[in-house]
């Protein structure tokens, strides 16, 4: 029998709720200062609409469901909260960019936020070349706190840590405490965050001024909007040509640097900080992600070179290696124009990048995709069980691996990682089905579906203005369910089922 | 309006002049028939957007027509002809050039590009004048007053806690 | 002391992030360079 769920669950989880708002909505200052910086009135106006609006959602959530004591949170209003707070960010964070006057409708408002959110990169804005710097830098904001957690940002302000924090930090797809402390991981996330956010801003900005040839000022804005959608693996640029704007070489490897940054776990990024720099080579997900990088580049490079497609080895390495590197640490910035993927790109080019795409960099980073740590394990049970046949029946065979400390690969933790896997692969033929639907040819639909569900963002031409409603409502839902790993996203639709036909 | 038809007719002439065998493009035909461009004389026209990306004795610009954007590398001394480059305060200069077309230019990094031979300023960019919409005014004031009045609410609903 | 080891350690640890991704570009000019040689 269903239990239909009760006053105070629903009061537990809108207060929830409604903190998450408050500290997403407290964002929107930033995009302010932004505009007055460089002198924009009407996107002020804009973001103060935004920001009000966010803050009293806010405040009539906490309000509305107010709590006399503090009750202990279960996994159910964790992910539901975690679920729910997604979606009515989205909408939130739309507001502004829809008010900017360049979304056609304000579902494509949404999709550009989920898309920011969920750091996918997808975009549907029109005449991006012409949007003011606040909402620009509202767009990449939105992937730095996506990217990072929203959860984490209320964690780390407004929500004080404790067991029940911890069920809505597993909601949002991250499943390892890096400090015994949630609220502790959460500030380490945004230390690691920041630090790089100085230190890549500066590096881009430089690279940018004295290598692209932008003005000061703009080098340190581009900088900065780069620096946030590269290493929260996003992949929205300020400008409509993605990276192809800057048409420098040097750039190009700027990126490259933070995007490998951000596929890098947080815990890693904690070892090394903390003197283990030996783990980095040891872990079984940076392993992982240098084999399958390899095999991927190959197969991609050899495609590419044998159609000669690329004349010069820069060429091949400036427009083949870059997009293998953005797919595979599902980024999604690109130095070719989204066509050429399907009209220049050799079929098992295009075969490389989407399962670069489907597979994704580390847990606990902000990549999307399976992830290397599933696809390490998956690889070593399959070796474990070819051993198995191979060794005499009374031999005991165990394998070990390294993530983060030496662990034996056991059986559930095999099971979580293929069921997670098949979800993934489920939800990449969902998407390709949806588009197929909707008339488009089976390799561009699998490559979209991919690039959305994976968090990646590179497009081969199907994500524009025009493309059918439905087929925004799929991807915004992929890139939701596959930012938040599945799990919140099906918990919500059972709470959904609980509330209308539970008893 | 009769400045603006000097320009054109002004175009005309000079890209007639020149005597060449050129194709007017646009971005989408540029971008969807690359192979058939390459190598080839191209006109192309379009909004100068960003910055001028200066390089030496070159410069990069991208240039916007509508559907997509193209880099375009020009020398120094045709740069020079762009007073605006398109941004949220500024229209960018409209202009027309020809050009060899590259699908993937062995000199810049395999990227699709055009190396610009001559570059003609069609019509000059210009600042553009923000403009606020009253209602948004309206709506802001509205969601202030629903703001204090909930801020209110919660003050009052904690002294009577308090209580 | 320990707080200016701690710092020391951040430095160095993001040097050498820094140069792991460096070395994964050249992982993937290697293999750029090796399938562009034989297929030229």
């Amino acid at each position: 029998m269903i239990l239909k769920p009760q006053t105070l669950d629903i009061r537990i989880i809108l207060h929830f709720l409604g903190k998450i708002i408050l500290g997403f909505g407290m964002m929107m200052v930033l995009p302010v200062a932004v505009s007055v910086m460089f002198g924009e009135t009407v996107p002020v106006v804009d973001f103060a609409i935004g920001l009000i609006a966010s803050i009293s959602t806010g405040v009539l959530c906490i309000l509305v469901a107010r709590l006399d004591k503090h009750p202990e949170m279960n996994w159910m209003h964790g992910m539901v909260v975690v679920s729910l707070g997604w979606l009515v960010c989205m909408v939130l964070g739309a507001i502004p960019l829809y008010l900017s006057g360049h979304w056609k409708t304000f579902l494509d408002a949404c999709f550009e936020s989920m898309s920011a959110l969920a750091t996918t990169g997808l975009s549907l804005v029109q005449d991006l070349d012409h949007l003011s710097h606040g909402a620009n830098f509202w767009r990449h904001l939105m992937m730095f706190l996506g990217g990072q957690g929203i959860v984490v940002v209320a964690l780390s302000f407004l929500v004080k840590g404790g067991a029940g924090a911890f069920r809505m930090y597993v909601g949002e797809g991250r499943d390892e405490k890096i400090l015994p402390n949630v609220a502790e991981t959460a500030k380490f996330i945004w230390l690691v965050s920041l630090v790089y956010f100085v230190v890549g801003t500066l590096l881009l900005a430089l690279c940018g001024h004295l290598s692209a040839g932008l003005s000061l000022r703009e080098a340190v804005f581009h900088g900065a909007c780069i620096f946030m959608a590269a290493f929260d693996t996003g992949g929205f640029s300020p400008q409509s040509q993605s990276i192809i704007y800057y048409q420098d070489g040097l750039f190009e490897f700027g990126t490259i640097i933070v995007m490998v940054w951000g596929a890098i776990n947080f815990n890693l990024h904690y070892a090394i900080w903390n003197g283990k720099r030996k783990e980095l080579w040891k872990d079984i997900e940076v392993r992982t992600f240098v084999i399958t990088l390899g095999l991927v580049t190959l197969l991609a490079a050899a495609a590419l070179a044998k159609g000669h497609v690329y004349g010069t080895i820069i060429g091949l390495v400036r427009r083949g290696l870059y997009q293998i590197i953005s797919a595979h640490t599902t980024t999604g910035f690109s130095t070719i124009y989204s066509p050429q993927f399907i009209l220049e790109w050799k079929s098992l080019a295009l075969l490389a990048i989407i399962v670069a795409m489907g597979m994704g960099a580390s847990i606990c980073s902000t990549t999307g995709g399976i992830k290397m740590l599933r696809i390490g394990l998956i690889a070593k049970a399959f070796r474990e069980d070819v051993k198995r046949f191979l060794m005499s029946d009374s031999s005991v065979v165990s394998t070990k691996f390294h993530h983060l400390k030496d662990m034996f690969l056991d059986d559930k933790l095999v099971r979580s990682a293929a069921l997670m896997t098949i979800a993934y692969v489920l939800v990449y033929l969902f998407g390709t089905a949806a588009a197929c639907f909707a008339g488009y040819p089976l390799l561009e639909s699998l490559f979209e579906s991919t690039s959305a569900a994976g968090n990646v963002g590179l497009s081969c031409g199907i994500t524009q203005v025009g493309m059918p409603v439905f087929l925004k409502v799929v991807y915004i839902i992929q890139m939701w369910a596959g930012r938040l790993e599945f799990v919140s996203v099906l918990v919500l639709g059972g709470f959904i089922v609980s509330c209308i036909r539970g008893k | 309006m009769k400045r603006r038809l000097g320009f054109c007719l002004a175009a005309v002439v000079i890209f007639l002049a020149m005597g060449r065998l050129c194709q007017a493009a646009s971005s989408q035909e540029l971008i969807a028939e690359a192979k058939l461009f390459d190598g080839a004389h191209v006109l192309y026209g379009g909004e100068v957007i960003g910055e001028v990306l200066r390089r030496g004795d070159h410069a990069w610009i991208n240039v916007y027509d509508g559907d997509n954007a193209i880099g375009v590398w020009v020398p120094a001394v045709l740069a020079e002809k762009i007073e605006h480059a398109g941004s949220y305060k500024c229209s960018g200069d409209r202009i027309r050039l020809h050009g060899i077309f590259h699908r993937a230019c062995p000199e810049h990094g395999g990227g699709l590009d055009i190396h610009a031979q001559d570059l003609l300023v069609v019509e000059p960019g210009q600042q553009i004048i923000e403009d606020l919409d009253d209602r948004k005014i309206l709506v802001l004031a509205v969601l202030l007053g629903v703001l204090i009045c909930l801020l209110m609410v919660r003050i009052f609903l904690k002294k009577r806690a308090r209580k | 002391m320990n707080r200016i080891r701690s710092i020391a350690n951040i430095i160095v640890g993001i040097c050498f992030e820094m140069v792991f991704a460096a070395a994964i570009v050249l992982w993937g000019l290697v293999i750029c360079g090796v399938a562009f040689l034989i297929y030229r």
